[in-house]
């Protein structure tokens, strides 16, 4: 599958393109935006500091890819 | 001039203009937003003094009306941080070298150009890129931005002025030199202020800057780059490289030139850039300086004593004045029973009557969130407490990004003290309230000091003494701002300087001496007149 959002792109970028995905981090416990601004780095880099494992990291993504196509699909 | 040890004059804050119906300044800002309206401009990297064009764009917006594009702006990519590193290095010498009166003429000269023809264009540019009424663009774009200027250019004399004792054949002497490399700095969306201090603080002080503005306040950013120009601030001296954080942040932290950062942001992005430059340590030719402003978990407490008109001023100035998107907004309040009776009403009553809507209807009170993800990261808070057991919503929580990205200011109020709103920073137009049982209030202000990590404002109401004095102490730590009897928010260069500790920072107070301390390292000379010519000291002689 191709994925539309990949583990090594910048959370700004992620954001500035599929807002939505905001709320679908934020309930994975994944705060990505603070003081109004979106955190620095990759959604792998951030949720590495979060204390996710590789294997949970990978299962995130798929269905964060999931749930973007949903909802362009909806708009 | 050589011949001549000039005094930098004491300075005043900047009088705050009234925007009244009928005046001047009135007419000339409704002008200028309709100037800046007329047009959708390119926004350029100045790198060098070089506009520089990437062509991977970025967009600027208005946040209470999000299909109004302002401009485009270049976004920086690798190989432009490279050419803003050798061009800010290329300048270094010069600059530094250059005698410290004319570089503090060149930052008073912008504070009188902002104090003059700037004015309404950074207000203006302000007001649209970032969604302020004219009160809140004027406090900021133009009256904090000048102090800047204007203390900041005397505190530098004062540091130039501080020289050792030096004993009767030896003259010692403490030369403030600027670091040796390039400083880094990174400016939030919510003060223009704070954008055009950030880079020009360290540049007195004789330092060379990148500068990445917040993407999502490109616009003013930019008009400031022009002002810096007219100033007479040098070519290659501040370079301006909007972009994405990361791509901008890697690259520069791992340059071996950095010298410093000075940030204010978010806390996430603080720490990693901390661990960045931990982890890059061995690369520098010298240890950065890292200077950073971070988030807040503002607070109001309220003793019993508290006079309950100023009281509910101060709650809704502070937390919903920039749509609570202020650093120092209140977020929590911690209010007894006795005076809750009192309030409630008249509480609700005037957030209900608080305005929302665009900047250019000057009756509006509250303005718009800057940005789609920011609207959405409060809306999941206020939903959060509208589906929690919890919480219950006294006044507002509705919103609507239709057209701009508005958010009704909210208060909701929680019996339990550390519910997640009481806790998590949420940069938004939203209070949280814990009621507190009036005999409670010295383990409630246990409870107000250890929830919250960060420690940047607060602000405890009361008029029994003991009661402030008791706050004073029990929270000492618990805000590097701490008001009395006063909202939170407003801190004025010159006479409250800002900053806090813990998670919210290094309390490095912007606009004070003690931050442009930061940005220079001494170093001491000592000249003998008489030196020695015996090695033998006296008492080595024979008896």
């Amino acid at each position: 599958m191709k994925l539309l959002i990949t583990k090594d792109i910048w959370i700004e970028d992620v954001l500035r393109k599929y807002p939505e995905a905001q709320e679908f981090l934020s309930k994975k416990g994944i705060v990505c935006v603070v003081c109004g601004e979106p955190v620095w780095g990759s959604i792998e880099e951030h949720m590495g500091e979060k204390g996710f494992s590789q294997e949970e990291i990978d299962k995130t993504l798929l269905e964060l890819n999931e749930f973007i196509k949903t909802a362009e699909f909806e708009k | 001039m050589p011949n001549s040890k000039l005094v930098v004059p004491i300075p005043e804050n900047e009088p705050i203009l009234s925007y009244s119906p009928g005046s001047k300044e009135r007419e000339l800002i409704k002008k200028k937003i309709a100037e800046l309206k007329s047009e959708v401009i390119e926004i350029p990297l100045i790198i060098g003094g070089k506009e520089v064009q990437t062509g991977n764009f970025g967009e600027c917006r208005i946040p209470h009306n999000h299909n109004y594009l302002l401009g485009q702006y270049h976004k920086v990519g690798e190989k432009e941080v490279k050419m803003a590193v050798n061009a800010a290095l290329k300048a270094q010498k010069k600059w530094a070298n250059m005698p410290w009166e004319e570089r503090v003429a060149i930052f008073r000269r912008a504070a009188e150009l902002l104090s003059t023809k700037y004015r309404s264009l950074l207000n203006a540019s302000t007001m649209l890129s970032q969604s302020k009424n004219v009160f809140q663009a004027e406090i900021d774009s133009a009256c904090e931005l000048i102090d800047f200027f204007r203390f900041n250019t005397h505190y530098a004399m004062k540091i130039y002025e501080r020289q050792p004792n030096s004993a009767k054949d030896i003259w010692n002497m403490t030369e403030s030199r600027p670091l040796e490399g390039f400083i880094f700095a990174v400016t939030p969306f919510n003060f223009t202020s704070i954008a055009g201090n950030l880079p020009t603080a360290p540049a007195i002080m004789g330092n060379v800057v990148l500068w990445k503005p917040a993407s999502s306040a490109v616009y003013s950013a930019y008009y400031l780059m022009q002002l810096f120009k007219e100033a007479g601030v040098p070519d290659g001296v501040i370079n301006f490289i909007p972009g994405s954080g990361a791509q901008v942040g890697d690259p520069v932290l791992a340059d071996p030139n950095l010298a410093g950062i000075h940030f204010t942001g978010s806390t996430p992005t603080f720490h990693s850039m901390w661990k960045t430059i931990g982890g890059n340590i061995e690369k520098y030719k010298t240890y950065p300086r890292i200077v950073g402003e971070t988030g807040g978990k503002d607070f109001i407490f309220v003793h019993p004593s508290a006079d309950v008109d100023a009281l509910n001023t101060a709650i809704v100035r502070g937390a919903f004045e920039y749509q609570g998107q202020k650093c120092s907004a209140a977020s929590r309040a911690y209010i007894p029973e006795s005076i809750w009776v009192k309030l409630k009403d008249k509480l609700l009553t005037t957030i209900r009557e608080l305005k929302m809507g665009d900047v250019e209807n000057f009756t509006n009170f509250i303005n718009a969130i800057i940005d789609k993800a920011a609207f959405n990261s409060i809306v999941s808070y206020i939903d959060y407490a509208k589906e929690s057991s919890e919480a219950e919503i006294l006044v507002g929580g509705g919103y609507d990004d239709s057209k701009g990205y508005f958010i009704e200011p909210t208060v909701i109020q929680t019996p339990n003290p550390k519910f997640k709103t009481m806790e998590e920073e949420i940069f938004g137009p939203v209070i949280t309230i814990y009621i507190y049982k009036d005999d409670k209030y010295e383990e409630t202000l246990h409870l107000c000091d250890e929830t919250s990590p960060f420690a940047l404002t607060g602000a405890i109401f009361a008029n029994e003494r003991e009661a402030i004095i008791k706050a004073k102490d029990i929270l000492r730590n618990a805000a590097g701002n701490f008001y009395i009897n006063d909202k939170p928010t407003g801190a004025v260069v010159g006479q409250q300087p800002f900053g806090g500790a813990r998670a919210s920072g290094t309390n490095d107070k912007a606009g004070d001496i003690v931050n442009l301390l930061r940005w220079v390292s001494p170093r001491t000379i000592k000249e003998n007149f008489i030196p020695p010519t015996d090695y033998k000291y006296p008492f080595m002689e024979e008896e």
